[in-house]
């Protein structure tokens, strides 16, 4: 036939694949996940001070240990599910190993509300509050919380977690490429 | 009238005046090139403005917002939204401005912080250039080809063409007796010298 | 007991539908017409046991029957009965069963009216047809079942998303599948028109009344939806460019691209291969729709939770789209004219462009809303095309458009003579320029609108020149009153006029549209008893109230507002707190001239009893919403055209009579 040996029929054949792969590629990917520019670069500097004892704390004083940077609200849902996933990492990593820190700071919210959530959740790391400019949340490129970074020793960000940061994700997503090094 | 005429396969001119398609065609191509134009205007890069404080601080925090997107909402800008992380990236754009920075640094501070997909539309370089360029690209394209058809039908083989649409069009189509013709051009005439 | 009977009829209709894929082919097959008889038969059968169906889920929606778990996820017993209606529809089992119900529906007129005419395509409209219903069925009775049910029975649904208990849940997305579904019915009749070869004009003529309808629907379901936007999203804008709202969009601008072009087909032979380009296309894009919907592979407004079936949709509009073409290669010689417009300047020349701009935006609005898809499979990184992107690119293609309605009125078929045109176009160009001098004027100095006003005032003279030309000829020669010479000419040829009023809606829609280009915006802080004054308005805060209304409680900024010295309305912008929803929403006010809008929005309540509030001034909103009865107007009359012989019943068509 013809048909078979004309250009415009492929041509359009192989526009519809094309188009359906396109979509079909749709399904494989999250449409509400961004990828983070920050991931393989300096983490932004900040400054905090611990919203229980008033200690301070800024990033430059974390360089030598990777940390890991938890972001959390007391208005988060799933913020309560990674609580005691985060408390179990800070007992284990940070308190009986001493390889890594955890640190969390608290966005868009008051430091009571804050403090609240903490003690019902168990959560005892070195917890802090941005401020009401939210400068550490834009400064990240926040677009929701829970988000999780992961720094290390250089204070380079290697790794972001969106959404609530498990054992799992801990021990399968972030140890290995601070164990690496 | 003119209608039913041509229909009819009568052409109501014999011969084509040269001078008059070459207005014709110079009219769709200055037409084609205003629609450029019209595209082309948001190419211009604005201007900047002076020291900024009060309401043209507000408009000029407003413009740029307008180019970013809210993070937390769908499909408005950060400017429209009042979610709690567009009000602070309001101030953020506001404390930067009063610091004077520039549209450029702002945006590409966010875009440092967010990645590209921070921006309402994609910068105009790359993949990006490609998304901007290609529709406009296929309809000069998809246009000229039209246009080049029609031109050719017109000027091409012209009388054999005439007599295969007329034949496709009316097949009942009769040769027309010379008083006939002069009669439809006296009308013509008429009609097309009347308001 | 009685979801198990509905649950009966969605089967049964499943078994009637594949009857009515395999019999009426049967029909042709052994040339025995009561088979196909039956077949038409089968369609009215399917029709009654989907609203069977659709009834026993209303039945469940009204009773409060939770153990459909269908009802609990969307209504609740304190739910109004109204919403109760439309919560049918609104979530992902429902709407598809709406869909069904719709294209059954249309599937039995279809059966029914046709019973005599098209002897030769009518199988295989049926068969079509009938396909789509075993596809969508398919799903009802599997992994998309609205009666699905679940034990053990809550007490209590999970109550509507309270964005969508706005009347607007009653309208918008009927109208919207309307649309969708009813290019359905041409594009089965070219389907079946390339699997027979019968490719004459019949099945344009005879599914002409179908575009029309479904283009309309289509048109008030996207103005219905900008309207509802614009009164309860609270950003200030009618059209976001959603990708949901895109996948309506669309098709809308494919099928008035098809509307057009098929007029050259009917008049001048042309354009075959591409009216049916046009047409699968535009089918294709309506299941894209349902399908963006439904998939959650592109982040919307709408878009319900990703779900199983938008696999089963993609696959079923990629087979759609590859089997519509495949025909359409295999009868291209059959379409296929070399002949094209005989001159630049030309009535088929316009329509060229036309369908060029309206395919060239919805090329822009594809590509827009499909490229994130792109850049994440090449870059892996996520990018965002909003607004400024489309409106970019849409503004000059959507202005030329303007200009070019006005154009191809005064421009004649075949062959235009340029001193005819300079002639004719003197009026309408000194309008154009007045409608500069008029924006101008008002202080708009933009130069979008200002081309905008120019091309609105251009395109109107022409059509009301045209109008009155026509009204004056036949009052000279019957002798009647102006009025009564006025009608008897709209009526003698109402689809050409209804195809102006159409236009003047869309000249009514442009410039409302330009009222975006000088639009203005406030942020202000009022406090009580303090004036405040924006324009030429003032505004008088009077303090915060409380109210309840239904199961929400809002939290009301109470604003006179004056105009000079005249106390004009008093607006209660406010933050509704619902039970169910962490964020409250917002309550816009406006108040509403045919000049401008006065839209304002609550964006916080400050402890020292003060309340900061966004207004946004959006002039010539109303305008637009004047597009509405022009376009009904308009449609209704073209659509009860009269054809050239009187006398014939209203679904005939003339190719039956000439038979």
């Amino acid at each position: 036939m013809a048909m078979l040996t004309s250009w415009k029929f492929w041509a359009v054949m192989l526009g519809i694949v094309a188009l359906t792969g396109l979509f079909a590629f749709g399904f494989t990917k999250d449409p509400k996940l961004v990828p983070s520019p920050l991931v393989n670069r300096p983490a932004p500097a900040f400054s905090i001070t611990e919203m229980n004892t008033g200690q301070a704390l800024s990033s430059s004083d974390l360089k030598g240990k990777p940390y890991i940077l938890n972001f959390w609200a007391s208005w988060c849902v799933p913020c309560r599910q990674e609580a005691a996933h985060l408390e179990a990492a800070y007992q284990k990593y940070e308190r009986q190993q001493g390889v890594l820190r955890v640190i969390g700071i608290a966005i868009q919210d008051a430091p009571e509300a804050a403090r609240d959530f903490a003690k019902r959740y168990g959560k005892t790391y070195f917890l802090a509050v941005d401020n009401k400019a939210g400068d550490i949340a834009l400064n990240y490129g926040l677009y929701g919380v829970p988000e999780t970074f992961l720094v290390d020793a250089e204070g380079i960000i290697r790794f972001k977690n969106v959404g609530a940061t498990t054992t799992e994700v801990i021990e399968r997503d972030m140890l290995p490429l601070i164990r690496k090094k | 009238m003119m209608d039913t005429l041509m229909n009819a396969g009568v052409h109501p001119r014999a011969q084509c005046p040269a001078p008059r398609t070459h207005r014709t065609r110079g009219l769709l191509l200055a037409a084609l090139g205003l629609t450029l134009l019209l595209t082309g205007l948001p190419w211009v890069a604005k201007a900047q403005s002076s020291p900024l404080s009060g309401e043209a601080l507000e408009i000029r925090v407003r413009q740029i917002t307008d180019q970013l997107r809210c993070p937390t909402c769908q499909g408005i800008s950060v400017n429209d939204s009042e979610a709690s992380f567009s009000v602070q990236i309001k101030d953020k754009v506001r404390r930067m401005l009063e610091e004077g920075q520039n549209e450029e640094q702002i945006k590409s501070y966010f875009v440092s912080r967010y990645g590209e997909w921070i921006l309402r539309a994609p910068m105009k370089e790359g993949l990006g250039l490609v998304l901007w360029v290609l529709p406009f690209l296929m309809i000069m394209l998809v246009g000229g080809w039209l246009m080049l058809r029609v031109y050719r039908n017109q000027h091409g083989s012209k009388h054999a063409g005439a007599d295969a649409a007329a034949a496709e069009v009316a097949p009942s189509a009769v040769g027309l007796t010379p008083e006939q013709q002069e009669r439809i051009q006296r009308d013509l005439k008429r009609f097309e010298e009347q308001d | 007991m009685i979801i198990n009977l509905g649950y009966v009829f969605l089967a049964s209709a499943l078994a009637v539908s594949l009857y009515g894929v395999i019999v009426p082919h049967l029909g042709v097959r052994r040339n025995n017409w009561n088979l196909v008889r039956s077949a038409q038969f089968a369609s009215i059968v399917n029709f009654f046991l989907v609203l069977g169906a659709s009834t026993v889920l209303l039945r469940s929606f009204l009773a409060n029957d939770f153990s459909v778990r269908f009802v609990w996820e969307n209504s609740s017993t304190d739910l109004p009965i109204f919403y109760k209606i439309t919560a049918f529809w609104g979530g992902m089992d429902g709407s598809l069963l709406f869909w069904e119900l719709v294209l059954a529906g249309f599937t039995a007129i279809v059966a029914y009216t046709y019973q005599r005419v098209n002897r030769e395509i009518i199988p295989y409209v049926l068969v079509t047809l009938n396909i789509i219903h075993v596809f969508l069925l398919s799903l009802l009775v599997s992994w998309s079942n609205p009666l699905d049910v679940q034990s053990p029975v809550p007490l209590e649904g999970r109550g509507l998303n309270p964005l969508l208990q706005h009347p607007g849940m009653a309208i918008h997305p009927p109208l919207l599948y309307l649309g969708y579904i009813g290019f359905a019915i041409p594009f089965a009749f070219a389907m079946a028109s390339l699997v027979r070869g019968r490719l004459d004009n019949a099945w344009v003529i005879s599914t002409r009344r179908w575009t029309l309808g479904a283009w309309y629907a289509l048109a008030m379901g996207l103005m219905f939806g900008g309207q509802w936007a614009y009164e309860e999203l609270g950003w200030g804008g009618y059209w976001g460019w959603d990708p949901v709202e895109n996948a309506a969009f669309m098709p809308w601008l494919t099928g008035t691209a098809f509307l057009h072009s098929v007029i050259l087909q009917e008049k001048r032979n042309m354009m075959k291969v591409w009216n049916m380009v046009l047409i699968i296309v535009t089918f294709g894009l309506s299941i894209l729709g349902t399908f963006i919907v439904r998939s959650g592979v592109l982040n919307s407004v709408h878009a319900f939770a990703q779900s199983e079936i938008g696999p089963a949709f993609l696959i079923f509009l990629s087979c759609a789209m590859l089997v519509g073409f495949y025909l359409m290669f295999l009868r291209i010689r059959l379409l296929e004219s070399r002949h094209t417009a005989d001159s630049l300047l030309s009535k088929e020349s316009v329509f060229l462009l036309n369908n060029l701009m309206l395919v060239g935006i919805a090329f822009t609005v594809l590509l827009g809303t499909a490229f994130p898809l792109v850049a994440e499979a090449v870059r892996g990184t996520k990018l965002s095309i909003q607004a400024p992107f489309f409106n970019t690119i849409s503004a000059p293609l959507g202005v030329t458009l303007l200009f070019l309605i006005g154009i191809s009125s005064l421009v004649a078929w075949r062959q235009s003579s340029w001193g005819f045109l300079v002639r004719t176009f003197r009026i309408p160009v000194l309008a154009g320029l007045a409608g500069l001098a008029l924006g101008l004027a008002g202080g708009v100095r933009h130069l979008g609108a200002l081309v905008i006003f120019i091309g609105a005032a251009f395109t109107t003279t022409v059509i009301v020149i045209d109008m009155a030309k026509a009204v004056r000829v036949r009052s000279s020669q019957s002798g009647e009153g102006w009025l009564e010479s006025a009608l008897a000419t709209l009526m003698r040829n109402r689809q050409r006029w209804g195809g102006a009023l159409i236009h003047l809606g869309v000249v009514c829609v442009f410039v409302g549209l330009a009222g975006n280009y000088f639009k203005s915006e406030f942020n202000r802080t009022l406090e009580p008893g303090k004036p405040i004054h924006i324009e030429d308005y003032t505004l008088l805060f009077k303090g915060m109230a409380d109210e309840q209304q239904g199961n929400a409680r809002l939290r009301q900024a109470v604003v006179e507002l004056y105009r000079g010295e005249n106390l004009v309305d008093t607006l209660k912008p406010a933050r509704s707190f619902y039970p169910t929803q962490p964020e409250p929403l917002n309550e816009v006010a406006i108040y509403r001239t045919l000049m401008e809008d006065f839209y304002m929005v609550v964006a916080g309540e400050n402890p020292d009893g003060t309340a900061t509030v966004r207004i946004l001034i959006n002039p010539l909103v109303m305008v637009i919403w004047m597009g509405f009865p022009l376009f009904t107007v308009g449609t209704f009359l073209a659509i009860f055209y009269r054809p050239r012989r009187l006398n014939q019943p209203l679904f005939e068509t003339e190719l039956e009579v000439a038979r």
